[in-house]
């Protein structure tokens, strides 16, 4: 969408024209607009609709999540996998567990830790994978990549936004 | 089977359908429980009165070097397919050069009575086999048939499913359930209301 057809939707559905809303202030609330959106479709049974991969690699077992931008990690939405093979890597809820020598060795496990990800060799060894991984996870959208059927969507949060109806927080996951 | 193909088979017979958070906890407690649930279903496989199914969990184990009566189990123990030593009494333990198999007793103090050569016996002494061939302690390989606990990528096609139902129950018994919940709301509920 560019950004003359956003405005042009945002002042629509806000019913005002362009003097009482300017255009700059629109545009000031794309970026926010964006990760509201990206919120709530990622708290929504359609939050497939805003997926895509990340590609990273792991250096010695972990990954920071801060260096794939737009990413918004939620660990029972993600899928990943072995980029080379494509297996599937299976996330454990805590890392105390994947050091639990039990764990099978016949595949890759991974667990959140902060901010980073923490991978587990098939082998079992720790603070050793360093294979490229993909991250399919729901993510922040530019205005140039959003698709068709959330330019809508965008444009009502935007005039949300702009006319000071609070955000709802069980939708946003921001609270105000 | 694989682990992966196990656990998401197991996520598949919780009622009612997880959701997605719950199902990495689901998870977690299954990858946690996979190898013990190899154990359970080779003790469960080993316990039953089907000898044809019995046969699917059991194997040759390599031979073991008996020295002055004593066999170590060691490595049959830490191999990985474990001699399931629960069910020793039901292995066949032959020894190299004596016709008829060991018949193992329950109490190593019964070695001890009078018994004529080639009728050998043998009783467990912590993880070694004391074996004696008469009243002599013996020196030799011994060859034990026995259950094992398979690993995963040996669990035959019909021993999967078996598996995957032995997995998903021993982690529903570890898992919070609604119906516990509930069961133990209103047992919390009766006990305030006294």
């Amino acid at each position: 969408v560019t950004e003359e057809e956003l405005r042009n939707m945002v002042l629509e559905a806000t019913g005002k024209t362009e003097r009482e809303l300017p255009t700059f202030r629109i545009l000031g609330l794309v970026k926010e607009g964006l990760e509201v959106l990206a919120k709530r479709v990622a708290s929504q049974n359609g939050y497939q609709g805003l997926q895509g991969d990340f590609a990273a690699t792991p250096v010695a077992g972990r990954l920071d999540l801060d260096t794939l931008a737009g990413l918004l990690f939620d660990p029972a939405l993600v899928e990943v996998r072995v980029s080379a093979s494509n297996q599937g890597i299976t996330i454990i809820d805590n890392v105390q567990t994947l050091e639990y020598g039990g764990l099978a060795t016949d595949q890759v496990f991974c667990a959140r830790e902060g901010n980073e990800l923490v991978f587990r060799q098939a082998d079992g060894s720790m603070n050793a994978y360093a294979q490229p991984v993909k991250i399919k996870a729901n993510q922040i959208p530019t205005l140039a990549t959003l698709k068709a059927q959330y330019r809508g969507a965008l444009a009502s949060i935007i005039a949300e936004l702009a006319v000071g109806t609070q955000p709802r927080p069980e939708l946003t996951g921001v609270v105000a | 089977v694989n682990s992966q193909n196990a656990v998401e088979r197991a996520l598949r017979l919780i009622t009612p359908t997880p959701t997605e958070i719950d199902k990495v906890h689901w998870r977690t407690t299954l990858n946690v429980l996979i190898n013990d649930a190899r154990l359970e279903l080779a003790d469960q496989i080993a316990s039953s009165t089907n000898v044809e199914l019995r046969n699917l969990l059991r194997k040759q184990f390599p031979d073991i070097a008996c020295v002055a009566g004593f066999a170590p189990l060691t490595a049959a123990l830490n191999a990985s397919e474990p001699l399931l030593l629960k069910h020793l009494k039901t292995a066949d333990i032959r020894l190299n050069g004596v016709t008829r198999k060991a018949t193992l007793l329950p109490d190593e103090s019964a070695l001890d009575l009078e018994r004529p050569p080639g009728f050998p016996f043998a009783a467990l002494r912590g993880t070694s086999l004391h074996i004696k061939n008469g009243n002599a302690e013996y020196t030799g390989d011994v060859t034990i048939v026995g259950s094992c606990v398979p690993s995963l990528a040996n669990i035959v096609g019909q021993l999967e499913e078996p598996y995957v139902v032995v997995l998903h129950s021993m982690a529903a018994a570890k898992m919070p359930s609604n119906t516990r919940t509930q069961a133990k709301e209103l047992k919390t509920v009766a006990a305030e209301s006294k």
